[in-house]
């Protein structure tokens, strides 16, 4: 089973992913509504794989990413932001995470995202 | 090396290494075959010697005895005996079993001992034959002479002696023609081994041409096919090219293949020099190729983004949506006569070659149309559906998200009106406070975005693109923050018009449900209240738009208690009816309205109203074509109403009254809303039934009126109704 992290800061986005994660092998661990409170929680839970929002009060999602892989240089991060600003995405991607998937999403395209990232895990 | 032995190589390999392998073989032979040769000549020049030797030998005896008998020098023939018998006994004893003997050219050369049998039997008799020779001439070998002179040597013992030896020795020597049969015997020892080297040599030919034909044959067979297969696969390749040109030279995309250190590969499609203008793009720097035509920002964007790919990390199915340069403006030419703005796609993809990335496929296009078309779409489309967009994305929404959102939003707006209030000087104190407005922006607008809130999201968008740009000023002043107090405003106003399109949405809702109780209670005869003006406006709009006309419907008092309940039925019927007549006869096309300078949009007015306590008034009144007497004259005397003669006496009241006639219509075409020439004769029947009347009044291309009034109704007769 492969554990999966939420950290967004609207309760509704967190809702909607959580509600919409129906990849099998897929279980939600933990969520957090920002880079701090994330961080406190990750060691804990050690989530496989961990969604992430850019904009977040107290700790935002750049840092945030660069300083998981920093302790698990194996988690899978998938970016969850409106697009307002591509060069902040791609920064968090050079900071090592491995997807963006672009504010507004279906379930259908959270899911394939998902999937996608699985794969590679499973199989790169 | 695997590569090599196996596959396309493998035959040219095989057929290399027997090649040399003959060569080598012919080589050992030819080495071989020389030192045989040396062999055999040595050996067949030592037998010749021999041969010369044992006559040699025998004259050198006679001479000797004959010098010693005449009283001569002996010295000569003497020393020449002696060097003979060494000369022949060594070489005799080489063959026989091996060693070394002075050559005939003065050096010493090795003899192996002869070993095929015909020789070794002549050796042995050879041998025979000799042996008591040899011995007879031991005391002529022993013999030292440095005497000069035979004269006085004769008179000597050892004189006597040497010639009875001698004597001796020249009778051994021609006993039982032992001379003649060592010459002999020489002589055919000599003879054989002349033919057995001939034999072998020609032998050794033979084999050597054989080997030298195999190693010829192999050659040419390598050669041949080594040829074939060369030709074979520059076929292959030259084929494989010309498709592969061919596609680059057909495709209409930019195609080619982009290294680690951005630099176009040097095969790519002919359509890429169109699309940037210029030829020898192979091995060019694509983001100096970019530099100039592109903005700086986007440019380091685009480094960093198809960097991204060279790395391991990043899923390339993920990344599209970050792709800088999906749409790219560009500009080409800095002459601003030539001077040209253009749209470019770009699309990565990663090559992987046994499982390592290699390369960056990229595909170009240039997507000026696509885009232009796309805003135009967008344009026309966010025009048209704004409003009603808003409405059904609210109606999708659950209520209580809704609520959560409205009240969220109305917190988060009402939070950086607080911020902006706040009194802050220096520039780290603006760019924080823009920092805290842009977050609570951004959830707003991902929250919209995510209830699917279309307006509010762009109107946050508008927001936050109005903060990143004030963020990018190099220094920012309180007055900057003027324009967002603005916006701010904006979106709270949308915000509030979101909420009282919900207000309204539950007030609607509210009476529905309300009127639906009702309905099931109240005649079925009576319309629910509530749908009565939203009927008419619907039937206006509807028939308008079907005409390509606009019309604005003005109603008063036509509904809720005002009406009596007898007349609501009758009312509703005609009110219905003059719409359809109305927008259909009255209100005139937007152009034609435009040229008669009464604006675009037809005006349609209905009141109800009572008469201070003797009856009630229904009017009707738009502001089109107004009646056309004559029409309605013409279509009278066509359709058979009157006859022309009763026409031109008719007062224009009469002429007006025409219409109400059952089955008269001016109109050509049938449609559902007019022609059939129902609908007037409809209204004259209801106004005749309720004991009312109807007045006309009309002027050419200002207005259509109808006054239909109705009496007051007993109270008895509305209870009973």
């Amino acid at each position: 089973m492969m554990k999966l992290m939420i950290v967004d800061d609207s309760n509704i986005i967190r809702r909607k992913i959580e509600r919409s994660t129906e990849v099998d092998g897929l279980e939600v661990v933990a969520t957090a509504s920002n880079g701090v409170e994330a961080l406190e929680q990750f060691p804990k839970v050690c989530p496989d794989i961990v969604t992430m929002d850019l904009t977040m009060p107290e700790m935002g999602g750049i840092e945030c990413v660069e300083r998981m892989v920093e302790i698990d240089p194996n988690v899978i991060i998938l970016v969850i932001s409106a697009l307002s600003d591509k060069a902040t995405a791609i920064e968090a991607l050079k900071k090592g995470a491995n997807g963006f998937l672009c504010k507004p999403f279906t379930e259908e395209e959270l899911n394939r995202a998902f999937r996608e990232l699985l794969e590679e895990a499973n199989y790169g | 090396m695997g590569a090599i032995t196996s596959g396309k190589y493998r035959a040219i390999v095989i057929s290399i290494a027997l090649f040399i392998v003959f060569d080598a073989g012919v080589l050992i032979m030819n080495f071989y075959i020389a030192n045989q040769f040396a062999r055999d000549a040595t050996e067949v020049n030592l037998a010749g010697r021999q041969r010369t030797l044992s006559q040699r030998l025998l004259k050198a005896l006679l001479q000797t005895d004959n010098a010693l008998g005449s009283g001569n020098y002996i010295d000569v023939p003497l020393n020449e005996l002696k060097s003979s018998f060494r000369l022949f006994d060594d070489t005799l004893n080489a063959f026989n079993k091996g060693g070394e003997v002075m050559g005939v050219d003065g050096d010493p050369v090795l003899v192996e001992a002869l070993d095929d049998p015909y020789a070794r039997r002549m050796l042995t008799e050879t041998i025979e034959q000799w042996l008591p020779l040899r011995e007879a001439l031991q005391p002529m070998l022993a013999f030292d002479a440095k005497i000069d002179r035979s004269a006085e040597l004769i008179m000597t013992d050892a004189g006597a002696e040497l010639e009875g030896d001698l004597f001796h020795a020249i009778m051994v020597a021609t006993a039982e023609g032992r001379d003649t049969r060592l010459h002999e015997l020489t002589n055919g020892l000599t003879v054989h081994m002349e033919y057995e080297s001939t034999r072998r040599a020609a032998r050794l030919r033979i084999i050597q041409v054989t080997g030298i034909c195999l190693a010829l044959i192999n050659f040419f067979v390598i050669l041949f096919h080594f040829i074939r297969n060369l030709n074979k696969y520059d076929a292959m390749i030259e084929q494989a090219r010309k498709e592969t040109g061919e596609i680059l030279e057909t495709v209409n995309e930019g195609l080619f293949l982009l290294d680690s250190e951005y630099r176009i590969g040097t095969q790519h499609s002919a359509a890429l020099s169109g699309i940037f203008r210029r030829d020898n793009l192979g091995g060019v720097n694509l983001i100096e190729l970019l530099r100039g035509i592109v903005p700086e920002t986007t440019l380091n964007v685009a480094r960093d983004y198809i960097s991204l790919f060279f790395g391991k990390r990043v899923n390339q199915a993920l990344v599209d949506d970050l792709n800088p340069l999906n749409e790219v403006e560009v500009h080409f030419g800095g002459d601003s006569s030539m001077f040209q703005t253009r749209y470019l796609g770009f699309e990565f993809r990663r090559v992987l070659v046994d499982d390592q990335l290699s390369h960056l496929l990229v595909t170009v296009n240039d997507i000026t149309e696509k885009v232009a078309l796309e805003r135009e779409l967008q344009e026309s489309r966010a025009r048209s559906s704004a409003q009603l967009d808003m409405l059904m994305d609210i109606l999708h929404i659950e209520p209580e998200m809704l609520t959560d959102f409205l009240c969220g939003s109305e917190r988060s707006l009402g939070k950086i009106n607080s911020i902006l209030r706040r009194p802050a000087k220096g520039i780290e104190v603006y760019k924080a406070k823009l920092d805290q407005i842009f977050r609570e922006v951004h959830t707003v607008k991902g929250e919209a975005a995510a209830l699917g809130l279309n307006s509010v999201e762009i109107h946050a968008h508008e927001l936050e693109d109005l903060i990143a740009e004030i963020q990018e000023r190099p220094s920012i002043r309180g007055s900057d923050f003027l324009p967002l107090t603005i916006k701010l405003d904006e979106v709270l106003g949308h915000i509030q018009s979101v909420r009282e399109l919900v207000a309204r949405l539950i007030d609607f809702r509210t009476a529905f449900d309300r009127s639906s109780i009702a309905q099931v209670d109240d005649d079925q005869r009576s319309a629910p209240r509530t749908d009565m003006s939203a009927l008419m406006h619907n039937l206006a709009e509807r028939i308008a738009d079907e005409q390509g006309k606009r019309v604005n419907l003005h109603c008063v008092g036509l509904e809720g208690r005002h009406v009596p309940e007898a007349y609501r039925g009758p009312l509703k019927d005609m009110a219905l009816q003059f719409i359809r007549n109305g927008v259909t006869h009255g209100i005139e096309p937007p152009g034609e309205r435009n040229e008669a300078n009464k604006g675009q949009v037809g005006r349609i007015a209905m009141k109800f109203m009572p008469l201070n306590g003797t009856g009630f008034e229904f009017s009707y009144r738009d502001d089109g074509r107004g009646l056309d007497l004559d029409l309605i004259r013409r279509t009278a005397v066509e359709k058979g109403f009157v006859t022309a003669d009763q026409i031109d006496t008719m007062e224009e009241r009469a002429v007006m009254a025409l219409i109400f006639q059952r089955g008269f219509s001016t109109c050509e075409q049938v449609s559902t809303d007019a022609g059939r020439g129902v609908g007037m004769d409809v209204i004259r029947n209801l106004v005749n039934e309720l004991n009312g009347k109807v007045r006309v009044s009309t002027a050419r291309g200002e207005f259509t009126q109808f006054k239909i009034t109705l009496p007051a109704i007993p109270s008895d007769m509305d209870q009973a109704a």
